[in-house]
């Protein structure tokens, strides 16, 4: 009986220890109840979500310097170029390479949104539990839900319908849960909305963000320093006002370009001329002046893998001389063109210019390693766009050209036009042209290819089909 | 020994259940019990007679009644006449009725007599005499009666005598019955009946009684004055296997009251049909026990087997290969008690196998709970016995020849013409001068008799060779054994080859109620893959070639025309090196406690430890860094893993018989701790010439990191079981088991299992006591629950991973996998029905298994059953649909021959399997992944309804012998030439419709023949051979060799009738039914001789027995189609040879 006694009673103590003894941690990874217990690990899980955008599927490259870029048809690339090239800048999207390509974008970006919604999900719960104090969960929760707010509207750009055209089209899914459920594909409209809705939601959860009142801190700091590598205030608002334009809400993109500069500006100087020029290591995205950018630790060999002179005329992405010349009105005092004082556009080592935009500098440079993705100059060509008085226009006009060494514009000038060339200058490996073509619906763009042809536009080249990754199992 | 074997034959085959034992162990264990123990002939003949008694009463019906004449006098002149003969001449003489059992007279002795006008009695007397029975005479009826036991005439004044009620049991508390009582000292014996209960009457006081029964340790009781009771529990006898019982790796079951699917096989018994591993010879002897053959790597003895038990239970791609951590559907596998890997069964040493046995249904795989749906494999291996120290050596030799025969290539000058014919030297105007040079530099070669036959290069004759000493020995409290073995076996590819050492040492401590046995073991296997590289290479190689210049060096490349083919012999003459080597040890701590009559309480600790380093090397001369820079010629890659473990358990068990009830309950809990970790580097730019030491490396690989992971999990299990038998008729089982595991994650940390089961004894109702010829039959049935815990590590919590790289910020954290709170266990319902049946004194004997396992719902990763904007990556785990495979199996022997007077048996045995598979509850949720296999040309679908062996593919009707273009039917039935994927359809199933062995021996004296020929019938087969070599050959696969049916079977001009398009045609065969064929075979999967002899002269040597054992495995293959067998390693033909000798 006794013995029985002693079986039962060390048998309780197995029992109550098992619940101990089955909860193992990871040890090469962590399991979302450690992350969200400790500030430190909060902080990298919100950084995780800046790496994820970095990534080449996405900002890294795709959606900045190679496929948006080609699809807005910047590149020389012909038919005796890579495959993979020709066919997207040839918009032949049901390519199997073309879309790979597609498909890993989409899938890293709504990868990146779970992350997002996940991180987002869990933030009331830190703060309760006291692991953040408010303003931090506050800031971090904006910006998350910005970075949510962004790459769903880059999908709807990329992958939804022209939407002037065709706003109550089926685009895509909106994700604002992390459950592993799926979500209906949405029309554009509805998508816009959710959009806004986010971006309005960051905004105000970004209301105390410090680059308000102290503006960029180059210092390493997770809630103050380099603002402008994080989905800061400022952002937000000027990719609200991107997104109020691509909506059809012109007077609301005013609005907020406006409300960026006004508040804003004085963080985001222009760039001295003097760095714009300098032949040793110059800042060629004109950092000071970017609302928005990624590090990138790829941007360099990024650089060597397209845009070197190194690689040969079949792999290398490049401009159309001609083409390049015309863009730039044959301007060689504009900073962004090829000057014997620029550094942009090189002619070294091959017999035309090769972009050097995203090259290497010393390590020292603060701005070493950004992928600009929100600049100040769009805020001026959104007002430039959207404000009823031409003449405001025109000197928001400009003013950017002022900072770029180009003359002002004539009274006469169409203001449209100069916008479009403005787009076609200023936005060189962002991938921001095709949207501005895709925005207008424009139906004959300048070709990559030739000096001064044009292709036309139609709405199968505008959109993208979804991956049949998507399509398949819906 | 005749008497002894008879009794062998007649007592001990009604209670065996396990039929699949063969004859040659029945014979090992006759010997070894003649052979060794000597001093146990005399109970045994004694209990021979008993045996001999209730049988020959129970056997009235077989009586033969024969009448005739009136004389009792007898006129005889015999010499060595059989009894019956002679007393059915008797009989004919006196007119006397003879009564007896046929089978009795196979122990009848010869009869040598002369007599003239003798008297009846006093002629019988003579002649029974010498038989091993004796007569009476009733009614004019001469009846044959054993030997009755004589009861001692004591005289009840001299010695006082007493009474003795006893019971017999076993470790487990299960009453042992049959188990014989001797009174020593006289020749008094009792049985004991099914309860386990004897009754001695009128014994002398002080007596001492020797207990025994097969298969269990003998024990001696020493009463005391008028003690007038005793119960004992009977030991296992280690040494031999027990047929009785089922060990399920936790405790011993009694077979003749399980409910359970479950077979056991001995070592010797594996040890028949070959002599490699025990996995090997297990799926010849177990129809349900199946491997896949993998026809990609062959006979590569470093490439493990893949085995299946009873089907599938898991959806098993290789997308979801991946991301699970082994193979979905393996079977669990259980050394001495405590888990194992398949690698180490593979590599364990056969001749320290006691016993496999293998779980296959919920009632006997249950207690595995969570791991259990796949069924379990139970391996013991030999405990220390008592005696003198014993010396035993096992030696096997094998020769491996490499089976190419399935190679259908083209030779020289066929190559050259199928070249020409498909347009290789057809080309544009301005080049066709370099064409037409290369055609001619061949056909010049061709010409002077270049030939060269390519696939014999890499190959070679593999000689494998194993020794094995085993030490055996001690007294009655201490016992141990020790033992090593050695084995190195040369892969049929050169320089491939695997190497096993191994050492363990048991000891055994017995003192009163305790019992404690360690066993230590320690291994090491190096394993080192062939520096020819793939098979395939030598098959693509042009026999218009030279291996090599005329001065006799290896040229790079083959030739040096544009396509500059690397000669694979110049990559294996590098010093490439990939070997990995590992080390294991482990120690089992056992210690058994017997409290109380009935009550036991056991446990045991296990602690293991290995680890394992890949090293793979490939020079800098090898031709793919040929245009690499200076800093990266070379690769060198090295990954070290660890892994620890413990597990322990405790376990309380309880037996009880009231009159005819049997009660047996087993409550046991364990708990398991594994962690395992690794770390790999890689480095590059290696100078010529150099040995492949990192440290002469440039630098390591740029741009990559180390290599680590670690992983850790703890699992605890509770586990209930009873069993309770009426009257050895009517049997209930039935098994609870809690399962705990970290796996299972934070919020579902327990899962519970379950199953019962129900069996009927029918034979032993009384209203089939009359059918003498059924000695045995029982159906069974039962039902359960079971898990399947090799999906991996997925939970219901999200994880992080660190992200490579870093920014201003430093490192982040990625979301690496979504925890899915709605995620249920993959869980198999399993149900299994059978009987166990025995007729004509085991003459024929056999089971049949009927089965339905239904896993619902199926775990499935995310990766395309989801739309990719849920985000979630393939370690996103969801429920989705079901899986039923049903299916059934069964084992028959029959033996015409069954003489153990003269040892001759001969025995016929068929196996077989087969099993369907079903997919419902799909719906379309796995489109993306049947649309992946669409445009890869698989032949997998994923469709309610249908099985996942099924293979889909457009119907072909041919080709078209007008045009040679190929015929296709369309859903609607109509004709067409152009391939559309919405036609593909189910053609067939991978699965064949029955699969087994059939088998026979034949034994003669001390020489055993075996036969095991594997058949298949009605499985399809995706003809790799055709679709690549025949068809598909693209405009630079013509460069390779290819085979035969290339040249010769493709169509070429209007009018014929070809299986095969047209020779020219460079351009892609679409995937159709042409290219699925039935795969019907015959493999000859082992025969063997066996010659063993346990007395006699090896006597003189100081020998306790001695066996040789000669063997032929796989050495044929007859199949319906004509396919390439082992692609990247060819397989193999083995004879080998064994030699086993104790001292």
């Amino acid at each position: 009986m006794r013995q029985t006694f002693i079986l039962l009673l060390a048998l309780l103590l197995v029992t109550t220890g098992c619940k101990k003894y089955l909860t193992v941690q990871p040890e090469s990874s962590y399991t979302e109840i450690q992350v969200y217990s400790s500030e430190r690990a909060v902080q990298q899980a919100l950084n995780g979500l800046y790496n994820d955008l970095a990534d080449n599927r996405l900002y890294g490259a795709n959606l900045t310097m190679t496929t948006a870029e080609m699809l807005g048809q910047r590149y020389n690339v012909t038919s005796s170029g890579i495959y993979t090239y020709y066919q997207t800048q040839s918009f032949a999207y049901t390519q199997d390479s073309v879309e790979a390509v597609f498909d890993g974008l989409w899938q890293k970006a709504y990868g990146t949104i779970l992350n997002a919604n996940k991180f987002i999900s869990m933030m009331d719960g830190a703060v309760r539990s006291g692991v953040l104090t408010q303003p931090h969960a506050d800031q971090m929760k904006g910006e998350a839900i910005g970075i949510r707010a962004l790459i769903h509207f880059d999908l709807l750009r990329l992958f939804g319908p022209t939407y002037s055209q065709a706003s109550g089209q089926t685009a895509i899914p909106y994700y604002t849960k992390a459950d592993g459920n799926s979500r209906p594909l949405l029309p554009a409209k509805q998508v816009m909305d959710s959009v806004l809705a986010d971006f309005s939601q960051a905004e105000n959860l970004l209301s105390n963000d410090p680059v308000i009142t102290g503006g960029i801190i180059f210092s390493q700091d997770f809630y103050n320093g380099n603002r402008n590598q994080r989905l800061n205030y400022f952002a937000v608002k000027g990719l609200m006002a991107r997104a109020y334009l691509w909506g059809g809400n012109p007077s609301a993109a005013h609005d907020s370009a406006k409300s960026v500069l006004n508040q804003g500006e004085k963080w985001f100087p222009w760039l001295k001329d003097s760095i714009a020029r300098s032949l040793i290591d110059p800042d060629r995205i004109f950092s000071p002046e970017v609302l928005f950018s990624v590090y990138n630790t790829n941007l360099y060999i990024n650089h060597l893998a397209y845009f070197s002179a190194a690689l040969t005329d079949q792999t290398i992405l490049s401009a159309q001389p001609t083409r390049l010349a015309n863009t730039f009105e044959s301007n060689t005092n504009d900073y962004r063109y090829t000057t014997p004082n620029s550094t942009t556009w090189q002619i070294n080592g091959k017999s035309y210019p090769t972009f050097f935009k995203f090259a290497d500098v010393a390590p020292t440079k603060p701005w070493r390693f950004l992928q600009p993705l929100l600049r100040k100059s769009e805020m001026y060509y959104i007002i430039a766009e959207t404000d009823p008085s031409s003449t405001a226009a025109i000197a928001a006009l400009d003013t950017v050209r002022y900072h770029r060494g180009v003359v002002n514009l004539t009274p006469a000038a169409v203001i449209a036009t100069e916008i479009q060339k403005e787009y076609q200058k200023e936005f060189w490996g962002e991938g921001q042209l095709f949207f501005y073509y895709k925005r207008n619906n424009k139906t004959s763009i300048p070709s990559g290819t030739s000096g001064t042809a044009n292709i036309s536009m139609t709405t199968a080249k505008y959109v993208v089909p979804l991956p049949l990754s998507e399509t398949t199992p819906r | 020994m005749p008497p002894v074997m008879s009794w062998m034959n007649r007592t001990k085959k009604p209670d065996r259940l396990n039929y699949s034992l063969t004859q040659n162990y029945m014979q090992s264990m006759q010997f070894s019990a003649n052979g060794k123990r000597p001093h146990r002939r005399l109970f045994r003949s004694q209990f021979l007679l008993l045996m001999k008694l209730t049988s020959v009463l129970l056997l009235a019906t077989c009586l033969q009644v024969s009448a005739k004449a009136v004389s009792q006098t007898v006129s005889l002149r015999l010499s060595n006449a059989p009894l019956e003969k002679t007393l059915k001449d008797i009989a004919a003489q006196t007119g006397y009725e003879l009564f007896y059992r046929v089978e009795q007279m196979r122990e009848a002795k010869s009869v040598s007599i002369e007599v003239n006008k003798a008297e009846l009695k006093s002629v019988l007397d003579v002649i029974f005499s010498t038989q091993p029975f004796t007569y009476a005479i009733a009614n004019k009826t001469i009846i044959l009666s054993p030997r009755p036991v004589l009861p001692v005439t004591i005289s009840p004044d001299s010695i006082p005598t007493v009474d003795v009620k006893g019971k017999v049991l076993n470790e487990n508390g299960t009453p042992v019955r049959s188990a014989t009582i001797t009174v020593k000292g006289t020749k008094r014996a009792g049985l004991t009946n099914p309860q386990g209960d004897v009754l001695l009457e009128h014994i002398p006081n002080n007596s001492t009684l020797l207990i025994s029964s097969i298969g269990y340790e003998s024990q001696e009781i020493r009463l005391k004055g008028n003690q007038t009771s005793f119960s004992v529990n009977l030991k296992v006898r280690v040494t031999e296997l027990s047929t009785m019982e089922v060990n399920n790796g936790m405790f011993t079951r009694n077979r003749s009251s399980f409910t359970g699917a479950a077979t056991t096989y001995s070592g010797d018994q594996l040890k028949t049909i070959g002599n490699r591993n025990v996995l090997e010879s297990l799926k010849t002897l177990d129809p349900t026990f199946v491997q896949i053959t993998n026809n990609n790597q062959g006979s590569n003895p470093n490439t493990m087997p893949t085995f299946e038990i009873r089907g599938r239970t898991s959806i098993s791609t290789t997308d979801l290969n991946d991301q699970f951590n082994s193979d979905p559907n393996q079977p669990l596998f259980i050394l001495d008690g405590f888990e194992s890997t398949l690698q180490a069964i593979y590599d364990l040493d056969m001749n320290r196998v006691l016993s496999v046995t293998i779980l296959k249904d919920a009632a006997s795989t249950a207690l595995y709970g969570a791991k259990a749906s796949n069924g379990v494999v139970v391996v013991e291996t030999k405990r220390p016995l008592p005696g003198e120290l014993r010396v035993s050596y096992s030696g096997d030799f094998s020769l491996d020849m490499p089976d190419l025969r399935s190679y259908n290539l083209m030779n020289a000058a066929e190559k050259l013409q199928f070249e020409k014919l498909s347009g290789m030297y057809s080309n544009q105007p301005n080049t066709q001068w370099l064409s037409d040079q290369q055609y001619n530099q061949r056909l010049t070669a061709v010409q002077q008799g270049v030939n060269t036959y390519w696939l014999s290069e890499p190959v070679h004759l593999g000689v494998t060779n194993r020794h094995s000493i085993q030490l055996s020995g001690g007294n009655n409290a201490i016992l141990f054994n020790a033992g090593a073995s050695y084995s190195n076996q040369d892969g049929i590819m050169k320089g491939s080859g695997r190497q096993n050492w191994s050492g363990n040492f048991n000891t055994t401590y017995r003192k009163g109620r305790v019992n404690v046995t360690d066993m230590f073991s320690l291994a090491g296997n190096t394993a080192t893959a062939s520096p020819y590289g793939d098979f395939t290479l030598f098959a693509q190689a042009n026999p218009y070639f030279k291996k090599r210049n005329a001065d006799g060096t290896i040229p790079e490349y083959l030739d040096n025309t544009v396509t500059r083919m690397i000669n694979p012999l110049y990559t294996a003459s590098l010093n490439s090196i990939n070997q990995t080597k590992s080390f294991s040890f482990y120690n089992n701590l056992q210690a058994i406690i017997n409290l109380a009559a009935g009550l036991r309480l056991q446990g045991g600790f296990q602690l293991s430890k290995g680890n394992s380093t890949a090293i793979a090397f490939k020079p800098p001369e090898d031709p793919s860094f040929d245009n690499v820079d200076y800093h990266q010629k070379g690769n060198y890659n090295n990954n070290h893993s660890e892994n620890t473990g413990y597990s322990g358990n405790i376990m309380l068990s309880y037996a009880k018989v009231v009159d005819k009830h049997q009660f047996n309950a087993n409550a046991r809990a364990d708990l398991q701790q594994t962690s395992a970790n690794s770390v790999g580097f890689s480095s590059v730019g290696f100078p010529y010439g150099t040995n492949g030491n990192p440290s002469y490396s440039f630098s390591y690989t740029p741009y990559t990191s180390p290599s680590a992971s670690s992983a850790r999990s703890h699992s605890v299990g509770f586990l209930g079981s009873i069993n309770y038998a009426y009257d050895q008729r009517f049997l209930l089982d039935a098994t609870y088991r809690l399962d705990g595991a970290s796996v299972f994650g934070s919020n579902k940390q327990f899962k519970p299992f379950a199953s019962a089961g129900l069996g009927w004894n029918i034979s032993k109702e009384h209203f089939l006591r009359q059918y003498h010829w059924i000695d045995l039959l029982k159906i069974r049935g039962d039902i359960g629950y079971t898990g399947n815990e090799n999906l991996g590590q997925f939970s219901s919590v999200s994880i992080y991973s660190i992200q490579p790289g870093l920014n201003n910020f430093g490192q982040g954290l990625d979301l690496s996998s979504l925890g899915n709170a709605n995620l249920a266990w993959q869980k198999t319902l399993q149900q299994s029905y059978g009987t166990d049946f025995a007729f004509l004194h085991n003459r024929i004997s056999g089971y049949a298994e009927y089965f339905i396992k239904r896993t619902d719902p199926l775990a499935i990763g995310a990766n395309g059953t989801l739309p990719s904007s849920v985000g979630v990556n393939g370690n996103y785990v969801m429920n989705i649909g079901q899986l039923t495979t049903k299916g059934w199996d069964f084992n028959l022997r029959l033996s015409p021959v069954y003489n153990m007077k003269k040892h001759i048996i001969w025995t016929l045995g068929i196996t077989g399997s087969a099993y369907t598979s079903k997919y419902g509850g799909l719906g379309n949720s796995l489109a993306a992944l049947n649309k992946a296999e669409q445009t890869s040309n698989g032949l997998v679908r994923y469709q309610d309804g249908y099985s996942p062996d099924d293979t889909w593919a457009v119907i072909s009707k041919g080709i078209d012998p007008a045009t040679g273009q190929e015929l296709f039917l369309q859903k609607d039935g109509t004709l067409t030439f152009t391939y559309d994927p919405n036609d593909i359809v189910r053609i067939g199933n991978t699965r064949p419709k029955i699969e087994g062995v059939i088998n026979t021996s034949f034994t003669y004296r001390n020489f055993t023949l075996g036969a095991n020929i594997r058949y298949s019938y009605g499985g399809y087969i995706f003809n790799s051979a055709i679709y690549n070599k025949v068809e598909n050959i693209s405009q630079s696969d013509v460069y390779y060799n290819q085979d035969k049916r290339a040249l010769y079977q493709r169509w070429q001009k209007p009018g014929d009738v070809s299986q095969f398009k047209s020779i020219s045609i460079t351009s892609y065969t679409p995937m159709s039914s042409r290219f699925l064929e039935k795969n019907n075979y015959f493999d000859g999967e082992s025969f063997s001789l066996g010659y063993r002899v346990a007395n006699g002269w090896i006597r003189r040597l100081s020998m306790q027995s001695l066996n040789f054992t000669a063997y032929l495995n796989n050495i044929f293959w007859l199949e319906t189609v004509k396919t390439e067998r082992g692609i990247n390693y060819p397989f193999d033909r083995t004879v080998s040879f064994s030699v086993s000798a104790s001292f």
